[in-house]
Protein backbone atom coordinates (compact mmCIF):
# COMPACT_ATOMS: atom_id res chain seq x y z
CA UNK A 1 0.00 0.00 0.00
CA UNK A 2 2.67 2.50 1.01
CA UNK A 3 4.82 1.29 -1.90
CA UNK A 4 2.05 2.19 -4.32
CA UNK A 5 1.62 5.55 -2.65
CA UNK A 6 5.32 6.22 -3.00
CA UNK A 7 5.20 5.36 -6.68
CA UNK A 8 2.26 7.66 -7.20
CA UNK A 9 4.07 10.50 -5.42
CA UNK A 10 7.16 9.92 -7.59
CA UNK A 11 4.99 10.08 -10.68
CA UNK A 12 3.41 13.34 -9.59
CA UNK A 13 6.83 14.82 -8.82
CA UNK A 14 8.07 13.80 -12.24
CA UNK A 15 5.13 15.44 -13.99
CA UNK A 16 5.65 18.53 -11.90
CA UNK A 17 9.25 18.80 -13.13
CA UNK A 18 8.16 18.28 -16.72
CA UNK A 19 5.48 20.93 -16.34
CA UNK A 20 7.84 23.43 -14.75
CA UNK A 21 10.25 23.17 -17.65
CA UNK A 22 7.36 23.45 -20.11
CA UNK A 23 6.37 26.67 -18.38
CA UNK A 24 9.93 27.99 -18.62
CA UNK A 25 9.86 27.34 -22.37
CA UNK A 26 6.36 28.61 -23.05
CA UNK A 27 6.03 31.55 -20.67
CA UNK A 28 8.36 34.01 -22.45
CA UNK A 29 6.37 33.43 -25.64
CA UNK A 30 3.02 33.95 -23.94
CA UNK A 31 4.42 37.08 -22.34
CA UNK A 32 5.51 38.25 -25.79
CA UNK A 33 2.07 37.65 -27.23
CA UNK A 34 0.48 39.62 -24.41
CA UNK A 35 3.07 42.41 -24.70
CA UNK A 36 2.45 42.71 -28.43
CA UNK A 37 -1.14 43.75 -27.65
CA UNK A 38 -0.32 46.32 -24.97
CA UNK A 39 0.09 50.05 -25.05
CA UNK A 40 3.54 51.35 -24.17
CA UNK A 41 2.18 52.65 -20.88
CA UNK A 42 0.73 49.29 -19.88
CA UNK A 43 4.05 47.69 -20.67
CA UNK A 44 5.81 49.82 -18.09
CA UNK A 45 3.09 49.89 -15.48
CA UNK A 46 1.94 46.27 -15.58
CA UNK A 47 4.65 44.14 -17.19
CA UNK A 48 2.98 40.94 -15.87
CA UNK A 49 -0.64 41.82 -16.55
CA UNK A 50 -2.72 41.20 -19.63
CA UNK A 51 -3.72 44.12 -21.89
CA UNK A 52 -6.98 45.87 -20.89
CA UNK A 53 -7.90 46.47 -24.52
CA UNK A 54 -5.95 44.44 -27.10
CA UNK A 55 -4.02 46.92 -29.26
CA UNK A 56 -4.33 45.21 -32.62
CA UNK A 57 -3.04 48.35 -34.31
CA UNK A 58 0.42 47.39 -32.98
CA UNK A 59 0.50 44.78 -35.73
CA UNK A 60 -0.55 47.27 -38.38
CA UNK A 61 2.13 49.67 -37.13
CA UNK A 62 4.75 46.93 -37.16
CA UNK A 63 3.77 45.94 -40.68
CA UNK A 64 3.80 49.41 -42.22
CA UNK A 65 5.57 52.02 -40.09
CA UNK A 66 8.29 49.78 -38.66
CA UNK A 67 8.85 48.20 -42.08
CA UNK A 68 8.30 44.61 -40.89
CA UNK A 69 5.86 43.99 -43.74
CA UNK A 70 8.52 44.75 -46.31
CA UNK A 71 11.01 42.47 -44.53
CA UNK A 72 8.38 39.74 -44.31
CA UNK A 73 7.77 39.82 -48.04
CA UNK A 74 11.53 39.93 -48.69
CA UNK A 75 12.02 36.88 -46.48
CA UNK A 76 9.24 34.97 -48.22
CA UNK A 77 10.83 35.75 -51.60
CA UNK A 78 14.41 34.88 -50.60
CA UNK A 79 13.35 31.69 -48.80
CA UNK A 80 11.10 30.48 -51.66
CA UNK A 81 13.61 31.14 -54.44
CA UNK A 82 16.53 29.71 -52.47
CA UNK A 83 14.59 26.57 -51.59
CA UNK A 84 13.50 26.07 -55.18
CA UNK A 85 17.09 26.15 -56.44
CA UNK A 86 18.51 24.15 -53.54
CA UNK A 87 16.01 21.33 -54.05
CA UNK A 88 16.29 21.36 -57.85
CA UNK A 89 20.09 21.55 -58.10
CA UNK A 90 20.60 19.39 -55.03
CA UNK A 91 18.30 16.61 -56.19
CA UNK A 92 19.84 16.56 -59.68
CA UNK A 93 23.31 16.13 -58.22
CA UNK A 94 22.12 13.63 -55.60
CA UNK A 95 20.37 11.61 -58.31
CA UNK A 96 23.53 11.42 -60.43
CA UNK A 97 25.60 10.46 -57.39
CA UNK A 98 23.13 7.83 -56.20
CA UNK A 99 22.06 6.16 -59.45
CA UNK A 100 24.96 6.32 -61.90
CA UNK A 101 28.33 4.62 -61.79
CA UNK A 102 31.08 6.82 -63.15
CA UNK A 103 34.67 7.71 -62.48
CA UNK A 104 35.16 10.28 -59.71
CA UNK A 105 31.79 9.60 -58.10
CA UNK A 106 33.24 8.81 -54.68
CA UNK A 107 35.43 11.90 -54.66
CA UNK A 108 32.63 14.26 -55.71
CA UNK A 109 30.27 12.76 -53.13
CA UNK A 110 32.73 13.14 -50.28
CA UNK A 111 33.66 16.65 -51.43
CA UNK A 112 30.02 17.65 -51.01
CA UNK A 113 29.40 15.83 -47.74
CA UNK A 114 32.60 16.97 -46.01
CA UNK A 115 31.48 20.56 -46.59
CA UNK A 116 29.24 20.14 -43.53
CA UNK A 117 32.35 20.32 -41.34
CA UNK A 118 33.28 23.81 -42.47
CA UNK A 119 31.51 26.60 -40.58
CA UNK A 120 30.14 29.65 -42.40
CA UNK A 121 32.48 32.18 -40.80
CA UNK A 122 35.67 30.51 -42.00
CA UNK A 123 35.13 31.63 -45.58
CA UNK A 124 33.10 34.75 -44.82
CA UNK A 125 35.72 37.37 -45.77
CA UNK A 126 36.72 35.72 -49.08
CA UNK A 127 33.01 35.26 -49.90
CA UNK A 128 32.34 38.94 -49.17
CA UNK A 129 35.23 39.98 -51.46
CA UNK A 130 34.13 37.54 -54.16
CA UNK A 131 30.56 38.87 -54.17
CA UNK A 132 31.85 42.45 -54.34
CA UNK A 133 34.12 41.64 -57.26
CA UNK A 134 31.27 39.94 -59.10
CA UNK A 135 29.07 42.98 -58.45
CA UNK A 136 26.41 40.92 -56.65
CA UNK A 137 27.12 42.02 -53.08
CA UNK A 138 24.09 43.70 -51.48
CA UNK A 139 21.72 41.97 -53.88
CA UNK A 140 19.35 39.00 -53.75
CA UNK A 141 21.39 37.33 -56.48
CA UNK A 142 24.37 37.33 -54.13
CA UNK A 143 22.38 36.29 -51.06
CA UNK A 144 20.43 33.52 -52.77
CA UNK A 145 23.50 32.17 -54.58
CA UNK A 146 25.32 31.99 -51.27
CA UNK A 147 22.38 30.29 -49.55
CA UNK A 148 22.18 27.69 -52.31
CA UNK A 149 25.94 27.04 -52.25
CA UNK A 150 26.02 26.75 -48.45
CA UNK A 151 23.02 24.39 -48.31
CA UNK A 152 24.13 21.94 -50.98
CA UNK A 153 26.28 19.78 -48.67
CA UNK A 154 23.46 18.93 -46.31
CA UNK A 155 20.83 18.64 -49.05
CA UNK A 156 22.91 16.32 -51.23
CA UNK A 157 23.79 14.24 -48.16
CA UNK A 158 20.10 13.72 -47.33
CA UNK A 159 18.82 13.24 -50.88
CA UNK A 160 21.55 10.81 -52.01
CA UNK A 161 20.37 8.51 -49.23
CA UNK A 162 16.79 8.74 -50.46
CA UNK A 163 17.58 8.16 -54.15
CA UNK A 164 19.69 5.13 -53.24
CA UNK A 165 16.71 3.44 -51.59
CA UNK A 166 14.46 3.71 -54.66
CA UNK A 167 13.99 0.53 -56.72
CA UNK A 168 16.04 0.59 -59.94
CA UNK A 169 13.44 -1.44 -61.90
CA UNK A 170 11.27 1.61 -62.40
CA UNK A 171 14.07 3.69 -63.88
CA UNK A 172 15.10 0.82 -66.15
CA UNK A 173 11.53 0.33 -67.31
CA UNK A 174 11.35 4.01 -68.14
CA UNK A 175 14.59 3.90 -70.11
CA UNK A 176 13.44 0.83 -72.06
CA UNK A 177 10.19 2.61 -72.89
CA UNK A 178 12.30 5.19 -74.65
CA UNK A 179 12.29 7.93 -72.04
CA UNK A 180 15.54 9.89 -71.75
CA UNK A 181 17.46 10.15 -68.49
CA UNK A 182 15.86 13.52 -67.80
CA UNK A 183 12.32 12.31 -68.27
CA UNK A 184 13.02 9.37 -65.98
CA UNK A 185 14.48 11.72 -63.36
CA UNK A 186 11.67 14.24 -63.54
CA UNK A 187 8.65 11.98 -64.12
CA UNK A 188 9.61 8.80 -62.29
CA UNK A 189 12.25 9.44 -59.66
CA UNK A 190 11.31 12.89 -58.37
CA UNK A 191 7.75 11.89 -57.38
CA UNK A 192 9.14 8.81 -55.61
CA UNK A 193 11.69 10.89 -53.71
CA UNK A 194 9.00 13.20 -52.33
CA UNK A 195 9.51 12.25 -48.65
CA UNK A 196 13.19 13.06 -49.02
CA UNK A 197 12.44 16.36 -50.72
CA UNK A 198 10.02 17.27 -47.93
CA UNK A 199 12.58 16.42 -45.25
CA UNK A 200 15.33 18.41 -46.97
CA UNK A 201 12.85 21.20 -47.67
CA UNK A 202 11.77 21.56 -44.02
CA UNK A 203 15.32 21.86 -42.74
CA UNK A 204 16.28 24.30 -45.46
CA UNK A 205 13.16 26.34 -44.69
CA UNK A 206 14.16 26.79 -41.05
CA UNK A 207 17.77 27.34 -41.99
CA UNK A 208 17.06 30.12 -44.49
CA UNK A 209 14.03 31.77 -42.90
CA UNK A 210 16.01 32.17 -39.67
CA UNK A 211 19.43 32.83 -41.23
CA UNK A 212 21.28 35.84 -39.82
CA UNK A 213 25.10 36.04 -40.21
CA UNK A 214 25.29 35.67 -44.01
CA UNK A 215 22.43 38.12 -44.52
CA UNK A 216 24.12 40.56 -42.15
CA UNK A 217 27.32 40.44 -44.22
CA UNK A 218 25.75 40.34 -47.68
CA UNK A 219 22.79 42.77 -47.38
CA UNK A 220 23.26 46.41 -46.47
CA UNK A 221 20.33 48.29 -48.06
CA UNK A 222 17.29 48.85 -45.85
CA UNK A 223 14.82 47.84 -48.54
CA UNK A 224 16.52 44.45 -49.08
CA UNK A 225 16.50 43.41 -45.41
CA UNK A 226 15.18 39.98 -44.50
CA UNK A 227 13.16 39.52 -41.29
CA UNK A 228 16.03 38.63 -38.93
CA UNK A 229 17.92 41.72 -40.11
CA UNK A 230 14.75 43.78 -39.80
CA UNK A 231 13.95 42.90 -36.19
CA UNK A 232 17.58 43.04 -35.06
CA UNK A 233 17.69 46.54 -36.51
CA UNK A 234 14.38 47.46 -34.92
CA UNK A 235 15.76 46.45 -31.52
CA UNK A 236 18.78 48.71 -31.98
CA UNK A 237 16.55 51.62 -33.01
CA UNK A 238 14.21 51.00 -30.10
CA UNK A 239 16.98 51.74 -27.68
CA UNK A 240 16.37 55.38 -28.59
CA UNK A 241 12.64 55.45 -29.24
CA UNK A 242 9.61 54.43 -27.26
CA UNK A 243 7.09 52.53 -29.41
CA UNK A 244 7.59 49.01 -28.09
CA UNK A 245 4.27 47.53 -29.11
CA UNK A 246 5.27 47.48 -32.78
CA UNK A 247 8.52 45.69 -32.00
CA UNK A 248 6.73 42.97 -30.04
CA UNK A 249 4.19 42.59 -32.80
CA UNK A 250 7.06 42.31 -35.29
CA UNK A 251 8.58 39.51 -33.20
CA UNK A 252 5.30 37.61 -33.23
CA UNK A 253 5.23 37.93 -37.02
CA UNK A 254 8.73 36.42 -37.32
CA UNK A 255 7.86 33.41 -35.19
CA UNK A 256 4.45 32.69 -36.64
CA UNK A 257 5.52 30.96 -39.88
CA UNK A 258 8.05 28.76 -38.08
CA UNK A 259 5.41 27.84 -35.50
CA UNK A 260 2.97 26.84 -38.24
CA UNK A 261 5.52 24.76 -40.16
CA UNK A 262 6.66 23.22 -36.88
CA UNK A 263 3.14 22.18 -35.87
CA UNK A 264 2.48 20.78 -39.33
CA UNK A 265 5.65 18.73 -39.66
CA UNK A 266 6.41 18.09 -35.99
CA UNK A 267 6.95 14.35 -36.51
CA UNK A 268 9.19 14.66 -39.54
CA UNK A 269 11.24 17.33 -37.81
CA UNK A 270 11.86 15.31 -34.66
CA UNK A 271 12.62 12.16 -36.62
CA UNK A 272 14.72 13.89 -39.26
CA UNK A 273 16.69 15.76 -36.65
CA UNK A 274 17.66 12.69 -34.73
CA UNK A 275 18.07 10.38 -37.73
CA UNK A 276 20.41 12.86 -39.37
CA UNK A 277 22.31 13.42 -36.17
CA UNK A 278 22.61 9.76 -35.27
CA UNK A 279 23.81 8.71 -38.70
CA UNK A 280 26.24 11.59 -39.06
CA UNK B 1 25.53 5.29 -77.64
CA UNK B 2 23.92 4.52 -74.29
CA UNK B 3 27.31 5.01 -72.63
CA UNK B 4 27.68 8.48 -74.15
CA UNK B 5 24.10 9.28 -73.18
CA UNK B 6 24.87 8.35 -69.63
CA UNK B 7 27.92 10.54 -69.47
CA UNK B 8 26.05 13.51 -70.87
CA UNK B 9 23.30 12.95 -68.28
CA UNK B 10 25.76 12.71 -65.39
CA UNK B 11 27.50 15.87 -66.59
CA UNK B 12 24.28 17.86 -66.88
CA UNK B 13 22.93 16.63 -63.53
CA UNK B 14 26.09 17.47 -61.65
CA UNK B 15 27.16 20.62 -63.45
CA UNK B 16 25.11 23.32 -61.63
CA UNK B 17 25.79 21.92 -58.17
CA UNK B 18 29.51 21.45 -58.76
CA UNK B 19 29.97 24.94 -60.21
CA UNK B 20 27.99 26.75 -57.48
CA UNK B 21 29.57 24.72 -54.71
CA UNK B 22 33.10 25.20 -56.01
CA UNK B 23 32.85 28.92 -56.68
CA UNK B 24 30.81 30.06 -53.68
CA UNK B 25 31.72 27.49 -51.04
CA UNK B 26 34.96 25.59 -51.65
CA UNK B 27 36.84 28.53 -53.13
CA UNK B 28 36.12 30.98 -50.24
CA UNK B 29 36.87 28.31 -47.64
CA UNK B 30 40.18 27.42 -49.27
CA UNK B 31 41.07 31.04 -49.89
CA UNK B 32 40.66 31.78 -46.18
CA UNK B 33 43.88 29.93 -45.41
CA UNK B 34 45.66 32.14 -47.95
CA UNK B 35 44.06 35.50 -47.06
CA UNK B 36 45.09 34.88 -43.43
CA UNK B 37 48.73 35.32 -44.48
CA UNK B 38 48.28 38.95 -45.56
CA UNK B 39 48.09 42.31 -43.92
CA UNK B 40 45.08 43.61 -45.76
CA UNK B 41 43.09 46.61 -44.63
CA UNK B 42 40.15 48.13 -46.44
CA UNK B 43 38.93 47.30 -49.87
CA UNK B 44 42.07 48.48 -51.60
CA UNK B 45 44.03 45.97 -53.60
CA UNK B 46 47.14 46.78 -51.62
CA UNK B 47 47.82 43.79 -49.47
CA UNK B 48 51.10 42.77 -48.05
CA UNK B 49 52.27 39.21 -47.50
CA UNK B 50 53.22 38.83 -43.85
CA UNK B 51 53.42 35.05 -43.44
CA UNK B 52 52.23 33.88 -40.04
CA UNK B 53 52.43 37.35 -38.49
CA UNK B 54 48.63 37.59 -38.06
CA UNK B 55 48.62 34.34 -36.13
CA UNK B 56 51.56 35.38 -33.99
CA UNK B 57 49.91 38.68 -33.17
CA UNK B 58 46.59 37.04 -32.29
CA UNK B 59 48.12 34.41 -30.04
CA UNK B 60 50.80 36.45 -28.28
CA UNK B 61 49.92 40.10 -28.68
CA UNK B 62 46.14 40.38 -28.52
CA UNK B 63 44.63 40.11 -25.03
CA UNK B 64 41.13 40.55 -26.47
CA UNK B 65 41.49 37.29 -28.39
CA UNK B 66 42.14 35.41 -25.17
CA UNK B 67 39.32 37.25 -23.44
CA UNK B 68 36.95 36.16 -26.22
CA UNK B 69 38.19 32.60 -26.06
CA UNK B 70 37.62 32.68 -22.31
CA UNK B 71 34.01 33.78 -22.80
CA UNK B 72 33.43 31.04 -25.35
CA UNK B 73 34.95 28.44 -23.04
CA UNK B 74 32.77 29.71 -20.19
CA UNK B 75 29.82 29.23 -22.52
CA UNK B 76 31.00 25.71 -23.34
CA UNK B 77 31.66 24.64 -19.75
CA UNK B 78 28.39 25.99 -18.32
CA UNK B 79 26.45 24.44 -21.21
CA UNK B 80 28.15 21.09 -20.66
CA UNK B 81 27.47 21.12 -16.93
CA UNK B 82 23.82 22.12 -17.34
CA UNK B 83 22.74 20.63 -20.65
CA UNK B 84 24.23 17.14 -20.45
CA UNK B 85 22.75 16.15 -17.04
CA UNK B 86 19.43 17.90 -17.65
CA UNK B 87 19.27 16.54 -21.19
CA UNK B 88 19.88 13.02 -19.93
CA UNK B 89 17.35 13.41 -17.13
CA UNK B 90 14.60 14.61 -19.47
CA UNK B 91 15.52 12.03 -22.11
CA UNK B 92 15.30 9.15 -19.65
CA UNK B 93 12.07 10.51 -18.16
CA UNK B 94 10.40 10.98 -21.53
CA UNK B 95 11.48 7.53 -22.71
CA UNK B 96 9.32 5.96 -20.00
CA UNK B 97 5.62 5.35 -20.45
CA UNK B 98 4.59 8.81 -19.39
CA UNK B 99 1.37 10.50 -20.29
CA UNK B 100 1.91 13.35 -22.74
CA UNK B 101 5.56 12.50 -23.43
CA UNK B 102 5.20 13.55 -27.06
CA UNK B 103 3.63 16.86 -26.12
CA UNK B 104 6.46 17.65 -23.73
CA UNK B 105 8.99 16.73 -26.41
CA UNK B 106 7.30 19.00 -28.92
CA UNK B 107 7.25 21.92 -26.46
CA UNK B 108 10.88 21.46 -25.45
CA UNK B 109 12.11 21.42 -29.04
CA UNK B 110 10.17 24.50 -30.11
CA UNK B 111 12.70 27.23 -29.15
CA UNK B 112 15.17 25.49 -31.44
CA UNK B 113 13.17 26.26 -34.58
CA UNK B 114 12.73 29.98 -33.81
CA UNK B 115 15.17 32.43 -35.34
CA UNK B 116 18.14 33.04 -33.06
CA UNK B 117 17.54 36.75 -33.64
CA UNK B 118 13.96 36.48 -32.40
CA UNK B 119 15.17 34.58 -29.32
CA UNK B 120 17.79 37.24 -28.68
CA UNK B 121 15.30 40.10 -28.99
CA UNK B 122 12.72 38.31 -26.84
CA UNK B 123 15.23 37.69 -24.06
CA UNK B 124 16.55 41.23 -24.28
CA UNK B 125 13.13 42.17 -22.97
CA UNK B 126 13.10 39.52 -20.27
CA UNK B 127 16.32 41.19 -19.03
CA UNK B 128 15.09 44.75 -19.68
CA UNK B 129 15.77 47.13 -16.74
CA UNK B 130 12.28 48.71 -16.50
CA UNK B 131 9.63 46.35 -17.81
CA UNK B 132 11.59 43.08 -18.10
CA UNK B 133 9.89 40.15 -16.33
CA UNK B 134 13.02 39.38 -14.37
CA UNK B 135 13.47 42.76 -12.74
CA UNK B 136 9.77 43.23 -12.08
CA UNK B 137 9.61 39.78 -10.48
CA UNK B 138 12.49 40.71 -8.21
CA UNK B 139 10.77 43.99 -7.38
CA UNK B 140 7.59 42.10 -6.45
CA UNK B 141 9.51 40.16 -3.77
CA UNK B 142 11.26 43.30 -2.57
CA UNK B 143 14.63 42.85 -4.26
CA UNK B 144 16.31 44.89 -6.91
CA UNK B 145 17.87 43.61 -10.12
CA UNK B 146 20.73 45.34 -11.96
CA UNK B 147 19.82 49.00 -12.56
CA UNK B 148 21.08 48.97 -16.15
CA UNK B 149 19.31 45.70 -16.88
CA UNK B 150 20.89 42.26 -16.82
CA UNK B 151 22.60 42.80 -20.15
CA UNK B 152 23.93 46.23 -19.24
CA UNK B 153 25.80 45.02 -16.16
CA UNK B 154 29.35 43.71 -16.61
CA UNK B 155 28.82 40.94 -14.05
CA UNK B 156 25.48 39.61 -15.22
CA UNK B 157 25.65 40.11 -19.01
CA UNK B 158 27.54 36.96 -19.94
CA UNK B 159 25.62 34.62 -17.57
CA UNK B 160 22.36 36.09 -18.91
CA UNK B 161 23.33 35.33 -22.50
CA UNK B 162 24.47 31.83 -21.53
CA UNK B 163 21.12 31.18 -19.84
CA UNK B 164 19.35 32.26 -23.02
CA UNK B 165 21.58 29.96 -25.07
CA UNK B 166 20.65 27.04 -22.82
CA UNK B 167 16.93 27.89 -23.03
CA UNK B 168 17.30 27.92 -26.80
CA UNK B 169 19.18 24.66 -27.28
CA UNK B 170 18.31 22.31 -24.39
CA UNK B 171 15.36 20.89 -26.35
CA UNK B 172 17.61 19.85 -29.20
CA UNK B 173 19.83 17.85 -26.85
CA UNK B 174 16.85 16.29 -25.09
CA UNK B 175 15.51 15.05 -28.43
CA UNK B 176 18.94 13.85 -29.51
CA UNK B 177 19.59 11.94 -26.28
CA UNK B 178 16.01 10.67 -26.22
CA UNK B 179 16.57 9.00 -29.59
CA UNK B 180 19.66 7.37 -28.11
CA UNK B 181 17.82 6.16 -25.00
CA UNK B 182 14.90 4.86 -27.05
CA UNK B 183 17.20 2.77 -29.22
CA UNK B 184 18.21 0.68 -26.19
CA UNK B 185 16.32 -2.64 -26.32
CA UNK B 186 13.92 -3.10 -23.40
CA UNK B 187 15.30 -6.57 -22.75
CA UNK B 188 18.50 -5.03 -21.39
CA UNK B 189 16.54 -3.35 -18.62
CA UNK B 190 14.47 -6.46 -17.96
CA UNK B 191 17.64 -8.50 -17.61
CA UNK B 192 19.09 -5.92 -15.23
CA UNK B 193 15.90 -5.92 -13.20
CA UNK B 194 15.97 -9.70 -12.86
CA UNK B 195 19.54 -9.34 -11.60
CA UNK B 196 18.13 -7.03 -8.93
CA UNK B 197 19.43 -3.72 -10.25
CA UNK B 198 17.61 -0.63 -8.95
CA UNK B 199 16.76 2.28 -11.22
CA UNK B 200 20.00 4.15 -10.45
CA UNK B 201 22.04 1.04 -11.20
CA UNK B 202 20.10 0.49 -14.40
CA UNK B 203 20.84 4.07 -15.39
CA UNK B 204 24.51 3.72 -14.51
CA UNK B 205 25.17 0.30 -16.03
CA UNK B 206 22.68 0.05 -18.89
CA UNK B 207 21.65 3.51 -20.05
CA UNK B 208 24.96 5.33 -19.80
CA UNK B 209 27.16 2.79 -21.60
CA UNK B 210 24.56 2.30 -24.33
CA UNK B 211 23.95 5.98 -25.03
CA UNK B 212 27.68 6.73 -24.86
CA UNK B 213 28.03 7.23 -28.61
CA UNK B 214 25.11 9.66 -28.69
CA UNK B 215 26.44 11.42 -25.62
CA UNK B 216 29.76 11.86 -27.39
CA UNK B 217 27.95 13.31 -30.38
CA UNK B 218 26.08 15.73 -28.10
CA UNK B 219 29.37 16.93 -26.62
CA UNK B 220 30.85 17.52 -30.08
CA UNK B 221 27.72 19.48 -31.10
CA UNK B 222 28.00 21.56 -27.93
CA UNK B 223 31.60 22.41 -28.75
CA UNK B 224 30.70 23.44 -32.30
CA UNK B 225 27.69 25.46 -31.18
CA UNK B 226 29.30 27.29 -28.27
CA UNK B 227 32.56 28.18 -30.02
CA UNK B 228 30.59 29.25 -33.08
CA UNK B 229 28.13 31.43 -31.20
CA UNK B 230 27.42 34.74 -32.92
CA UNK B 231 23.84 35.89 -33.50
CA UNK B 232 22.68 35.65 -29.90
CA UNK B 233 25.54 37.78 -28.59
CA UNK B 234 25.59 40.22 -31.48
CA UNK B 235 21.90 41.04 -31.17
CA UNK B 236 21.75 41.08 -27.36
CA UNK B 237 24.88 43.08 -26.51
CA UNK B 238 27.17 43.44 -29.56
CA UNK B 239 29.88 42.10 -27.26
CA UNK B 240 29.39 44.81 -24.64
CA UNK B 241 29.35 46.26 -22.07
CA UNK B 242 33.01 47.05 -22.88
CA UNK B 243 33.89 43.60 -24.30
CA UNK B 244 32.45 41.72 -21.33
CA UNK B 245 30.47 39.42 -23.63
CA UNK B 246 32.74 39.57 -26.69
CA UNK B 247 33.09 36.14 -28.27
CA UNK B 248 35.44 34.86 -30.97
CA UNK B 249 32.97 35.42 -33.77
CA UNK B 250 31.62 38.80 -32.68
CA UNK B 251 35.26 39.88 -32.56
CA UNK B 252 35.82 38.42 -36.03
CA UNK B 253 32.78 40.27 -37.37
CA UNK B 254 33.93 43.52 -35.79
CA UNK B 255 37.45 43.12 -37.22
CA UNK B 256 36.29 42.23 -40.70
CA UNK B 257 33.22 44.35 -41.29
CA UNK B 258 33.62 47.33 -39.00
CA UNK B 259 37.39 47.79 -39.15
CA UNK B 260 37.96 46.21 -42.60
CA UNK B 261 40.91 44.32 -41.18
CA UNK B 262 40.41 41.38 -43.53
CA UNK B 263 43.66 39.45 -43.18
CA UNK B 264 43.65 39.55 -39.39
CA UNK B 265 39.95 38.65 -39.15
CA UNK B 266 40.44 35.69 -41.45
CA UNK B 267 43.40 34.47 -39.39
CA UNK B 268 41.05 34.54 -36.39
CA UNK B 269 38.52 32.51 -38.41
CA UNK B 270 41.16 29.91 -39.22
CA UNK B 271 42.16 29.64 -35.57
CA UNK B 272 38.53 29.20 -34.45
CA UNK B 273 38.05 26.52 -37.09
CA UNK B 274 41.19 24.69 -35.96
CA UNK B 275 40.22 24.98 -32.28
CA UNK B 276 36.77 23.51 -32.96
CA UNK B 277 38.34 20.77 -35.03
CA UNK B 278 40.99 19.93 -32.43
CA UNK B 279 38.65 19.98 -29.41
CA UNK B 280 36.05 17.88 -31.22
CA UNK B 281 38.60 15.24 -32.17
CA UNK B 282 40.24 15.40 -28.76
CA UNK B 283 36.90 14.91 -27.02
CA UNK B 284 35.92 11.95 -29.17
CA UNK B 285 39.29 10.34 -28.45
CA UNK B 286 39.03 10.98 -24.75
CA UNK B 287 35.53 9.59 -24.54
CA UNK B 288 36.44 6.59 -26.67
CA UNK B 289 38.99 5.46 -24.13
CA UNK B 290 36.38 5.49 -21.41
CA UNK B 291 33.99 3.40 -23.46
CA UNK B 292 36.63 0.68 -23.63
CA UNK B 293 37.13 0.81 -19.87
CA UNK B 294 33.46 0.20 -19.18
Amino acid sequence: MSGRKKKLLARIALHLVLLIYSAIVVYPMVWLLSASLKTSRELFEKPWGIPAVPQWQNFAKAWTEAGIGRCFINSVFVTAVSMFFILLIGSMAAYALARFVFRGRGIIHSAFVSGMMFPVFLGIVPLFILLRNLGIWNSYTGLITSYVAYSLSFTIFVLTGFFKQLPSELAEAGLIDGCGHFTVFWRVMMPLAKPGLIAAGIFNFFGIWNEYPLALVIISSNELRTLPLGIANLLMQQHYETDWGALFAGLVLVMLPTLIVYLFFQRQITEGLTAGALKG
Amino acid sequence: MIGRDKHIAVFVFLFPAVVLYSVFFVFPMAQAFYVALFRWRGLSLAREYVGLENFRKLLTDDPLFWQCLGHNLMFLVVSLVVIIPLGLFFAVTLSRRIRGAQVYRAIYLFPNVISVVAVAVLWSFVYHPTFGILNSALKAIGMQGPVNGWLGDANTALPSIIATGIWYSLGFYIVLLLAGVQSIPRTFYEAAEIDGAGSWQQFRHVTIPLVWEVLKLAVVYLIIHTLGIFGLVWVMTEGGPSNHTETLLTYLYRLAFQESNFGYATALGVIVFLVIFAISIGCSRLMKRETVEL
